[in-house]
């Protein structure tokens, strides 16, 4: 990629999942360019969601050699199935499985001038390190707290 | 050999569907049967890369899969059945599958189909190939998850006017 411009990025997932998630990051980060979403009816099949996808890469500009990363809900269901058949066709795009808000989010505000290759491993890394347990965070730090005679 | 199940669903292996079969029905071993998946490379690969962890599977052609099932050597396995429409379930039926029931997963929506459920669409081409399995005593059942009960899939088809 030689322009600075966004990485383009496509969402797929089941039902209203992507364009829910385009809907909350842009809540936080504001309107997004470069930006798709396709999403996994029940009437569909996995040929007709990849014909899907392969137009929102054109619509969004991405020649054939070009680079984008597209982000599934969940790894070996359809959608991630229909996204990962489009590397036969397309070599430099990325697929990364299992997106969160936290994924979206961070790969979406950060995507000038970065290959589609770093921008997935980002996702991937940004995506499981975003999980976190609160209720065990909390209770382990009240217990801290307790132990260190902060007792009320 | 024991086929445990056979479905018809083209969306083939997705999600945790099959998984929940595979455990409901005690099959250790899935054989997707389609001839153009079976001759392309890629695809194949790219199946067998997202399986589930946990599960055998082989993707052949309809008349390999009918090989594989009548080969004594695999006596022993307990087998999950997936093509993609009727037409190779019928290929399977009269090249002696010896399967008694069939059940219906996801069917597309295709131009010229009709809608039978929220996510089953048939063709006339699939029509009259669930006509012709039904015909020839096999029992066809649609059911997305094991839990649902077994609905009779002709009688959907009557009365979704598609009969």
């Amino acid at each position: 990629m030689t322009d600075a411009g966004p990485m383009p990025m496509l969402l797929v997932g089941h039902g209203p999942l992507a364009s829910g998630l385009r809907g909350a990051v842009e809540m936080i980060g504001g309107p997004q360019e470069a930006f798709a979403v396709v999403q996994l009816r029940p009437e569909d099949d996995v040929e007709g969601v990849a014909k899907r996808l392969e137009r929102a890469l054109r619509r969004l500009g991405v020649a054939r050699d070009g680079e984008a990363v597209i982000f599934a809900d969940l790894f070996g269901a359809a959608p991630a199935n229909a996204a990962a058949s489009l590397l036969r066709s397309r070599p430099n795009i990325e697929v990364v499985a299992g997106m969160n808000l936290p994924m979206i989010l961070d790969a979406a505000l950060s995507r000038d001038g970065v290959s589609a290759r770093e921008l997935a491993e980002r996702a991937v890394e940004s995506g499981r390190d975003s999980v976190r347990d609160v209720g065990a965070v909390i209770r382990a730090a009240l217990e801290a707290a307790n132990s260190g005679g902060n007792k009320a | 050999m024991t086929v445990k199940h056979l479905r018809i669903d083209n969306r083939l292996v997705h999600g945790q569907v099959v998984v929940t079969w595979l455990q409901a029905e005690r099959a250790d071993t899935i054989v997707v049967a389609n001839d153009g998946i079976a001759a392309d490379d890629f695809q194949k690969t790219m199946l067998l890369a997202v399986k589930p962890p946990s599960v055998n599977e082989l993707i052949l052609s309809v008349d390999e899969a009918l090989a594989f099932v009548k080969d004594p050597a695999n006596a022993a396995r307990q087998v999950f059945l997936l093509v993609k429409d009727p037409v190779d379930a019928l290929r399977l039926h009269r090249g002696g599958v010896g399967v008694k029931t069939m059940n219906v997963g996801n069917m597309a929506f295709a131009s010229g189909s009709k809608r039978v459920t929220r996510t089953v669409f048939v063709t006339p081409r699939d029509v009259e190939a669930f006509t012709a399995l039904s015909d020839e005593g096999v029992e066809l059942t649609a059911r997305m998850m094991p839990t649902e009960g077994r609905n009779d899939f002709m009688k959907m088809l009557r009365e979704s006017k598609v009969l």
